[in-house]
């Protein structure tokens, strides 16, 4: 998605390039930043630039029977933060420009304000958002991808709008050309823009399945997402087994404190709830009564229930073994 | 969209840059080829006069042809902004201008619109030229140092350094998935497409990651500084 070259020019063509100059230098900073608190990163920027170069020449399908390129800005921005998509951006045009004729010089600022601000900034900003509200890393990642392209064809849409109402033998008003461009972006450009929704959710979805740690260094995820998560199931399942438990019943009820069926008096054992703590409960004021969840008259449940507690215990601890208590060394 | 122009296309032109005898355009410094093409750019763009661009047009051209580009970059780099420039001029001849010259059902094609259409085809075809006799007669490592000469942010420059390196590498290992992918059916349906194209992105990612992390050792190894 690009402006061609030819299309802006005069004063405004000067102040779009302004524009994209003092956008570069506050990504040029950010870089600047990143390299000091991580020296040995510094290869990483060339070789997101250069991933973000390669993306935006993968065809993807276009949902019209076509191929197209993604911006790739969205992607760009949800892994390398969105003052360095910006800039990243910016050199990945430049490139552009020389190798492929995509956009053009007198077009980069503008083109660079509408893939890297609504591109690189806004898909980063909806994914944290999206993540912010409790959506998976995959739709976030994917709301990203959507909305970074929309906004693209947005800001798109309204330099045009403004350049072309400007122009000599103007046929429409501004608005009237916003109408046409945003008419003739619905059939061409939606398509390719639910095309890269579902690469950037889907890419950075792989990239979390296989390598996590990538994610969490480039501040993707939090840190320790894995221990978090698996923390979070282990209070959940603690809760569960708190709350069902009839031991810790609050109000007396004449029904409980009668044995059960499978309570027998008279085999002389009633476990230590009926034969100490029931009794002194009763000594003290206190009586059992009716739990929320009576589980002693449904069967088995209990059981079950304490079982499966069991289960997604021993999974999670096994699943995040690794993260609980450390890699294992290589042989 | 880009014609036929691939990143192969571009490999071929910095060969040629290095084997062939250095002659022409190619004689100049880079510093002051960049110069005087940016000014161009500027003064074409800034100015939009049909004059000036079809001048400069003309000047690029005669240069193109004093550094003996092959004609078959020429056209790549000349004939790749052509589908493009074609929407621009065609919106321009029905979005601008008051005089009727062709009305066609619902579409009216205006006089003045198709003059500025032509004078945005002409525009183009004037920075292309440029462009061309920039990034045809000089390798991109002299352009690369003339950044850093004229103080542009180290930073920039090194990114920019790295991604011209690596963009080929990672072009080419994508071509090999992507040839793979499609021997084994992982591009059969529009679905498993996107499936498989996103697992080649995520695949590439992770490389790069990794080939970042081997070329801050290598470099730090040699006892330099990444």
């Amino acid at each position: 998605m690009h402006i061609a070259e030819g299309v802006i020019t005069g004063k405004a063509a000067v102040a779009y390039t302004a524009a994209g100059v003092a956008l570069m230098a506050a990504g040029a900073k950010r870089m600047n930043d990143f390299v000091r608190d991580h020296p040995a990163r510094k290869p990483l920027l060339g070789m997101g630039g250069a991933f973000i170069f390669f993306v935006s020449l993968i065809p993807i399908p276009a949902f019209t029977g076509t191929c197209s390129h993604p911006c790739g800005s969205p992607l760009a921005g949800i892994l390398m933060g969105p003052w360095v998509g910006i800039a990243l951006t910016g050199l990945s045009l430049l490139l552009q420009a020389a190798f492929f004729a995509h956009g053009g010089f007198s077009t980069w600022g503008a083109n660079l304000i509408t893939l890297g601000v609504g591109g690189a900034f806004f898909g980063w900003l909806t994914y944290h958002a999206a993540r912010a509200l409790g959506l998976s890393i995959r739709a976030s990642a994917a709301a990203g991808g959507l909305l970074g392209d929309v906004i693209t064809y947005v800001f798109s849409g309204l330099s045009l709008a403004a350049v072309l109402s400007h122009s000599p033998n103007p046929q429409y008003s501004f608005t009237g050309y916003l109408a046409a461009i945003y008419g003739a972006y619905l059939p061409t450009q939606g398509p390719i823009a639910i095309g890269e929704m579902f690469v950037t959710g889907l890419a950075i979805h792989y990239i979390y399945k296989q390598r996590p740690e990538v994610l969490e260094e480039l501040a993707v995820i939090p840190r320790n997402a894995a221990l978090k998560t698996a923390t979070a199931l282990l209070v959940v399942c603690s809760s569960l087994f708190f709350l069902s438990d009839p031991a810790r019943a609050e109000t007396p009820s004449p029904a409980t404190s009668q044995p059960t069926a499978n309570q027998n008096p008279s085999s002389g054992f009633l476990g230590m709830d009926d034969a100490v703590n029931s009794k002194m409960a009763e000594k003290a004021g206190a009586p059992a009564r009716t739990p929320y969840l009576n589980t002693e008259s449904m069967g088995d449940l209990w059981n079950t229930l304490l079982l499966l507690a069991g289960g997604v215990s021993g999974f999670v601890i096994g699943r995040w073994w690794h993260t609980l208590f450390g890699k294992r060394e290589a042989a | 969209m880009s014609g036929n122009l691939s990143l192969r296309d571009y490999l071929d032109v910095e060969e040629r840059l290095f084997s062939e005898s250095i002659h022409g355009w190619r004689r100049i410094p880079a510093g002051l080829k960049m110069s005087v093409a940016g000014a161009a750019i500027a003064a074409n763009v800034v100015v939009a006069r049909f004059a000036l661009s079809a001048a400069l047009f003309v000047v690029a051209a005669s240069i193109l042809v004093w550094s003996r580009v092959p004609r078959r970059h020429l056209l790549l780099f000349l004939l790749a902004p052509a589908w493009a420039t074609l929407i621009v001029a065609a919106g321009f001849s029905v979005g601008f201008g008051q005089t009727r010259l062709i009305v066609i059902g619902p579409v009216t094609i205006y006089r003045e619109g198709v003059l500025q259409g032509l004078n945005a085809a002409v525009r183009v075809a004037a920075d292309c030229g440029w462009m061309a006799a920039l990034f045809l007669t000089t390798p991109f490592t002299e352009m690369l140092s003339s950044l850093r000469r004229i103080r542009v942010p180290g930073i920039l420059v090194d990114t920019l350094s790295f991604m011209y390196r690596y963009v080929f590498l990672l072009w080419d290992e994508f071509e090999r998935m992507w040839t793979a992918a499609r021997a084994r059916g992982g591009m059969s349906t529009r679905g498993r497409k996107i499936d498989t194209v996103s697992r080649m992105a995520a695949q590439i990612f992770l490389q790069a990651y990794d080939r970042a992390e081997r070329i801050d050792i290598s470099i730090r190894a040699r006892g330099g500084q990444s």
